[in-house]
């Protein structure tokens, strides 16, 4: 286990306490590593914060769960028992609610179990995907996203490769040719609405990007923001009310009289200009390899 | 809206909007934490942002979400109302408005109905005894559990006058189940215990009623008013007022053994009855007594009370029209001849012929022990709905009691256990089904045989119907002129000149 530099400015009974709740002396761990994992965790997240930052950090980490990990990652024989039967079935009963299918959920699973136990190596060492868990949430969680990582990567991957006929088969129309962006349309109203939509709350920008653009239901959306579903749907009406006074407004503030705001705001969409390019860009899979890169 | 809708899907695709660049994405632990709503409000509000930009992100997001559990889960758009209403689906109330139901229910058919359940077991329960016997003989009758003495009041005051039209053999039937079965006790109150089925009062809570009173040791009633559960039926009044002498004084109690029984006085015809006496102030407290004249006397009918004082305000509503018109429903009229007719229902005694049953032959179709005693004549009623208040009246003779048994016709005689057969110049011929009025017969059997008299059923003409006629006739309706015959073929025939001429129905 790389442990880095050793700190020497931490209060050892704060860690001490920290190491004995984590139980990692079960799986072979020594305080002074555990030390270093902590030292770790908060240089990624809080770096550069006083040691009472960190210290008030490391008690909100899943810190038996994070022993656990980082014992996995070392070859601990007996965290490894512990894993494997607190995860294994889960990690199947996950991939399959992500794949919907139990064939590819298997495939799944498996894949990540060879990333977790640690197939490459690096410096002659072999690298777990578990030596990236910080403890941040919780472990079953982590292994969750970290599923739906690999998911989304691999059968995006896959998607592009899918040829005409398998998506005639599949029932697959063809893609609309892309709309001409040199329209009738008044250029102030795609600026009024992305006037309008930065000055909406985040939360309330991913729920109309959810909304409209991933076509969530109001069920996703709510547990995706983490509010009530009939909060959304609220949410979303006066989000759109808001929005067309807004977007009126910029174009009234912009030189259009009310009458003429109105009649671009029922234009036809297709002539607006879409930023095609961008929208690819922001589609790229890039999350998984920069997660893994980063970690 | 719709458009801005559109605007706002494309405008959204572009990302222009997004103030964070989605090529740095949260790890799994971020947004691990995220989800598990762990992160501090800053950090969460970085990461809210990055997904209002990135699908990438978005649906990483969405798939690594927990599957909703419906304990922990976010619960449903509709849970408000649900929770509001969802009592409703609950298996407790479900139950509680299926029983709720069934008692309504219940209690509407009771109310409403409660006459032709009643009625019906009248005459599988009635078997008049034979003339003269005492209550030991009805006990050795050929169906004990069944078969009851109908005790006669002796004809003394008028506590009995004018009921001899409206006598049923509820009244008789009432009292001696108790007797003859229970042999507990006997409340001297036969006049009134006929008064009492006048109104129509279930002849099985009688019964029951006052068996129970009796057993419990509550004293009967002079009027034999006690142990009937329904109250309104009874003129208390008019029993204080008519008791025979010896009953005003009280109950009159006998031993279980029956040794202090009194004797059954011989059976009586409706002859045997005083005209009518009874005063109307005797009766004043009886509901819907209409007054029809019948050829030369007039004739007062008792009723039960309005329905509309029986029934609860509650019911009408659930029971509709249907309720309107049983509210509405009258006592119907007595056509010119009739001087005997049932209350509340589709029985009617026959007051010219003896209760004796126990030498009845057996009839065809399954007619019930009092029908076939001729005492009792059951008719189906047009109307189904009007159950009890639709008694149809019957000619005075004993002609019109003409039954087929045995492919025989036959009609009670005059003396108990006798019986006359009609057309005996016709034994080749055998009946199935006969309808007569009065002394007008008619009869119809095997191949189409159809036979007719006039003078009740001394002589008999064979009338043809038609070449064409086949198969047993099975029904016949006759009406005056017009009647119409059924045959077993399928055939219908009819005739609108009594019988002279015949076509054939489509």
């Amino acid at each position: 286990m790389s442990s880095g530099s050793r700190p020497v400015d931490l209060a050892s009974l704060a860690v001490r306490e920290l190491f004995v709740k984590s139980g990692g002396d079960r799986y072979g761990l020594t305080e002074a590593e555990f030390h270093c994992i902590l030292e770790q965790v908060a240089a990624k997240y809080l770096p550069g914060a006083q040691a009472e930052q960190r210290q008030r950090f490391w008690r909100e980490l899943k810190l038996e769960e994070l022993a656990l990990a980082r014992a996995c990652a070392a070859g601990h024989e007996l965290a490894w028992q512990v894993f494997l039967t607190r995860y294994r079935e889960k990690l199947y009963d996950i991939a399959r609610g992500i794949t919907k299918e139990d064939s590819r959920a298997r495939d799944l699973a498996d894949s990540i179990y060879g990333d977790l136990y640690g197939t490459a190596e690096k410096d002659g060492r072999r690298v777990s995907r578990l030596s990236f868990y910080m403890g941040r949430g919780s472990l079953e969680g982590w292994l969750r996203t970290v599923l739906a990582q690999e998911f989304v990567n691999r059968y995006r991957k896959q998607k592009r490769l899918v040829s005409l006929e398998e998506q005639t088969e599949d029932g697959v129309q063809f893609s609309a040719a892309v709309p001409d962006s040199s329209g009738p349309v008044d250029r102030r109203l795609g600026v009024a609405v992305d006037a309008a939509l930065e000055q909406l709350a985040a939360d309330d920008r991913l729920i109309l990007a959810a909304y409209y653009l991933d076509d969530r239901t109001l069920t996703e959306i709510g547990r995706l923001v983490g509010v009530h579903e009939s909060t959304i749907s609220r949410r979303l009406e006066k989000l759109l009310k808001g929005l067309k006074k807004q977007v009126l407004a910029g174009l009234v503030a912009r030189g259009m009289n009310r009458g003429q705001a109105e009649e671009a705001l029922e234009a036809d969409v297709r002539y607006l200009q879409v930023d095609v390019g961008r929208k690819l860009q922001e589609n790229r899979p890039a999350a998984f390899q920069e997660d893994k890169g980063s970690d | 809206m719709t458009e801005l809708s559109k605007l706002l899907r494309q405008r959204l695709a572009s990302g222009s909007h997004a103030r964070v660049r989605p090529e740095s994405h949260p790890d799994a632990d971020t947004l691990t934490a995220y989800m598990e709503q762990l992160l501090p409000a800053a950090e969460r509000n970085q990461v809210l942002e990055h997904l209002a930009a990135c699908s990438h992100c978005r649906e990483v997001a969405a798939l690594a979400l927990p599957e909703p559990v419906a304990s922990q889960g976010a619960p449903a758009v509709a849970a408000p109302a649900a929770r509001r209403w969802g009592f409703l689906w609950s298996p407790r109330f479900r139950i509680a408005a299926s029983l709720a139901t069934v008692a309504i229910v219940a209690t509407i058919l009771l109310e409403v109905r409660p006459k032709p359940q009643e009625q019906a077991k009248t005459p599988d329960s009635f078997t008049a005894p034979s003339g003269g016997s005492a209550e030991k003989d009805t006990r050795a009758a050929a169906k004990p559990e069944t078969a009851f003495e109908a005790p006669v009041p002796p004809p003394s005051a008028n506590t009995r006058a004018g009921l001899q039209d409206s006598i049923t053999p509820g009244a008789a039937r009432g009292r001696s189940e108790v007797e003859a079965n229970r042999s507990v006790a006997i409340g001297n109150a036969r006049a009134a215990s006929s008064h009492v089925d006048n109104k129509a009062a279930p002849p099985a809570a009688i019964d029951r009623d006052s068996a129970v009173s009796s057993l419990s040791g509550r004293p009967v009633m002079a009027g034999g008013v006690s142990g009937f559960s329904r109250n309104d039926y009874v003129n208390q009044g008019f029993f204080a007022n008519n008791a025979p002498a010896d009953a005003v004084s009280g109950a009159l109690f006998v031993s279980t053994d029956g040794a202090e029984l009194p004797s059954a006085p011989p059976p009586r015809t409706s002859n045997q009855f005083p005209s009518p006496t009874i005063s109307v102030a005797n009766i004043m407290g009886f509901a819907d007594m209409p007054t029809q004249n019948t050829g030369t006397q007039a004739v007062r009918i008792l009723a039960p009370p309005s329905r509309s004082s029986r029934l609860g305000l509650a019911y009408l509503p659930a029971l509709g029209t249907k309720a309107k018109s049983v509210l509405r429903h009258s006592v119907p009229a007595i056509p010119p001849g009739a001087t005997s007719f049932a209350m509340g229902g589709a029985g009617q005694l026959n007051p010219n012929v003896s209760e004796a049953a126990a030498a009845a032959p057996a009839l065809d179709g399954g007619v019930s022990a009092l029908e076939q005693s001729g005492a009792f004549r059951r008719r189906a009623l047009s109307d189904a709905g009007s159950v009890n208040m639709k008694a149809e009246m019957l000619p005075e003779s004993a002609l019109s009691l003409w039954r087929v048994s045995g492919g025989r016709l036959v009609r009670p005689g005059e003396t108990a256990g006798t019986w006359i057969e009609a057309c005996p110049n016709f034994e080749a011929v055998q009946f199935a089904t006969s309808s007569a009025h009065g002394k007008d017969l008619w009869a119809g059997g095997a191949n189409a045989a159809l036979i007719h008299s006039s003078d009740g059923g001394v002589t008999c003409e064979r009338v043809t119907l038609g070449a064409s006629a086949i198969g047993t006739i099975i029904h016949i309706e006759a009406r005056g002129a017009v009647v119409q015959v059924k045959s077993s073929s399928g055939q219908s025939w009819s005739s609108q000149d009594g019988g002279k001429t015949w076509k054939i129905d489509e």
